[in-house]
């Protein structure tokens, strides 16, 4: 009995044994494979991943320093908008030990600076209140230097400006808490504000400068109330200069008037009188309506319903198509936009853009003032300018089109590195290769001829409008203008200037017409600008420069002035 | 031999230690000195960007043209002045 006891319990023994030895084994196993893992790992890190030392220590790079506002440039990267860190003087009453004093104190160091209202302010209950925000470092320092207790130094950004006045109206400006009010500054806010690096504009600050120089000059010499003027590239539309005087500096938006901060290049809009005769012969070419050689009779005044069409020097005989245009002749204008018919001149003028707003990355853009209904009188006047109202800078890119071999594209205020960008055809090749001739022909020996610029073969048209007010037209004030483009044999920019109420002097004979005031702006505006872009002038006498810009005028004076 | 090889694992273990002690600070020091420079960077940039603001306000075409006039009585350059390489042999030959 006792064996059998002994070997069941040797059995049990046993058993156990095993039991223990298989979980032993179990664990050995995991735990093996636990290490083996952790090995494998160890030599994948060591060995395969980072051999050595990494060569190059990983320390986090040092943060870029920012300001919460994104910088604005110029083509060029000049700088034309950027912020600083300025000190806020606050306050905070309660630890103002003596108001009186702090008072007197600080309203002799602050310019401007109002003791009563400052006392005021030291004396409400309120733990906060501002003193005077973005001051000099030099302030800054004399209020430490004064050791009252309770005033402080809040750091803020303010938004400055280096170049002021220039480039006002494009730019525009902020407020006190750095919110774009104006400009370039309200339209891209947003953009500005996200700080995703500094935004470029097709400004060019150089131009920008040379062409508010010259308005600037002829403003004062003509004693004009104002003043405006575009330089854009035909086949990109950006927009390289754009002033509007009198200017305002953006550093002190709040002293400006509301007349200085108006934008006469975008903003305003205005009857342009002769211009338009560009935009009338181009789509009576086009359309097929007149040729180089068609005559119209410019022997005497049209007279509809109670007005009397009539030319400014009259050459009392038939005029062809080159002639209307040398001696911006109305009539000649008016009977080419009868040939053509109401719809065809809306459907031309709504591609050239003249009957929308234009799509400027501007918030000051005016739309265009175009006659409901489209009466005949409207037809006629329109053809020479009158009774439409668009602003220069749609003036500027319709003329663009209308140079650069046909093609419409809007105008631009960002930096396209001068890239053709889409656009629309809107006239053929052979109709704006014609215009070309035609405007070289306005330059060369008719009213423009003020506006040449020796070796860069301007072209271009001169513009003079009666003002009008609630009154009908004054007759008196002028609105002059003129849009050049050069070089004609392959236009690159479209220049724009036009005065306010130009008075004539005595090197003018006393006109004040587009010819006489605005031509010479033109001229020298192209001949300073032009070295600084890279156009490289060419001989205007040289045989082929003629013949690519020859026109055949066929005088009709012999035969018909007799009549 | 047993109690040789305890000494040399203590001593191993100590030489290690002291070593990782004198890394940690270095490194410790070092970062410190990274920081103050990275803060150096920022400060710098700052300056930088004022000195920048600074040159745009100075180099205004408006202030060259005036102090230009004023000290310089420099001319823009005229149409007649430039030309190509090419041009060149045609306008000597003209002057002679």
């Amino acid at each position: 009995m006792s064996a059998e006891r002994r070997r069941r319990k040797d059995l049990a023994h046993h058993q156990a044994i095993e039991t223990g030895r298989t979980r032993l084994f179990l664990l050995a196993t995991l735990m093996m494979l636990a290490f083996l893992a952790v090995g494998v790992r160890l030599i994948e890190l060591t060995l395969f991943r980072e051999g050595s030392e990494p060569r190059i220590a990983n320390a986090t790079p040092p943060a870029s320093w920012q300001t919460e506002r994104a910088d604005i440039l110029d083509r060029n990267g000049e700088i034309l908008a950027t912020s600083l860190r300025t000190a806020s003087l606050y306050a905070d009453p309660v630890r103002v030990l003596d108001p009186q004093a702090a008072a007197r104190a600080l309203a002799r160091l602050l310019p401007r600076a109002n003791r009563k209202e400052i006392l005021e302010r030291l004396r409400s209950k309120r733990r906060f209140t501002w003193i005077r925000r973005h001051l000099t470092p030099q302030q800054q320092y004399a209020v430490n230097r004064l050791g009252i207790p309770g005033l402080y130094f809040q750091q803020e950004e303010h938004r400055v400006y280096p170049h002021g006045h220039l480039a006002a109206h494009v730019v525009g400006f902020t407020g006190v808490d750095n919110r774009g009010l104006a400009g370039i500054e309200k339209s891209f806010d947003a953009a500005l504000r996200q700080g995703s690096g500094p935004l470029r504009l097709s400004l060019d600050i150089r131009v920008q400068h040379i062409l508010a120089d010259e308005i600037g000059k002829a403003m004062r010499r003509f004693q004009a109330i104002g003043g405006s003027g575009v330089v854009m590239d035909v086949t990109s539309g950006e927009v390289l200069g754009l002033v509007s005087l009198p200017d305002f500096d953006p550093n002190r938006p709040g002293a400006a008037s509301p007349d200085a901060m108006f934008n006469r290049a975008t903003l305003g809009i205005y009857e342009m009188g002769s211009t338009f005769k560009i935009f009338t012969a181009a789509m009576a070419l086009e359309s097929g309506k007149a040729t180089l050689d068609s005559v119209y009779d410019a022997s005497k005044p049209i007279r509809i319903a109670r007005f009397a069409i009539e030319d400014y020097k009259p050459k009392n005989r038939w005029l062809s198509v080159p002639e209307i245009l040398m001696y911006s002749s109305n009539i000649g204008a008016a009977k080419m936009a009868k040939d053509l018919g109401a719809t065809l001149q809306q459907d031309y003028l709504s591609r050239l853009g003249l009957l929308s707003p234009p799509a400027l990355e501007l918030p000051e853009i005016g739309a265009p003032l175009a006659p409901y209904p489209w009466r005949e009188i409207n037809l006629l006047t329109i053809a020479y300018g009158h009774g439409l109202a668009v602003s220069p800078i749609q003036l500027a890119s319709a003329v663009a089109a209308v140079v650069n071999g046909g093609i419409s594209r809007p105008a631009t205020l960002l930096y396209h590195a001068g890239a053709p960008t889409e656009g629309a055809r809107i006239l053929s090749e052979k109709t704006s290769e014609q215009m070309r001739r035609l405007l070289r022909l306005v330059v060369d020996s008719g009213t423009g001829s003020h506006a040449a610029a020796e070796g860069y073969l301007v072209g271009g048209k001169t513009g003079t409008a009666e003002k009008n007010d609630a009154n009908g037209y004054a007759g008196k004030g002028l609105r002059s203008s003129f849009v050049g483009a050069f070089p004609m044999q392959a236009p690159r920019y479209v220049v724009f200037a036009l005065l306010d109420e130009p008075k004539g002097d005595k090197q003018t004979y006393g006109y004040a017409t587009g010819g006489w005031v605005c031509a010479p702006i033109v001229s020298n505006v192209i001949s300073r600008m032009a070295p600084l872009l890279g156009v490289a002038p060419i001989d205007e006498e040289a045989p082929e420069v003629e013949r690519q810009m020859f026109i055949e005028i066929h005088e009709q004076e012999k035969r018909l002035a007799s009549f | 031999m047993k109690g040789h090889f305890t000494f040399l694992w203590l001593l191993l273990v100590a030489v290690v230690c002291f070593g990782l002690f004198l890394a940690k600070y270095k490194v410790q020091s070092l970062e410190t000195e990274l920081a103050a420079l990275n803060q150096v960077i920022l400060d710098r940039q700052e300056e930088l960007h004022v000195l920048k603001a600074e040159w745009a306000h100075l180099s205004r075409p408006e202030r060259i043209q005036r102090l230009s006039e004023r000290f310089l009585h420099l001319q823009p350059v005229t149409a007649k002045r430039i030309d190509t390489e090419a041009g060149l042999a045609a306008r000597l030959e003209r002057s002679e």
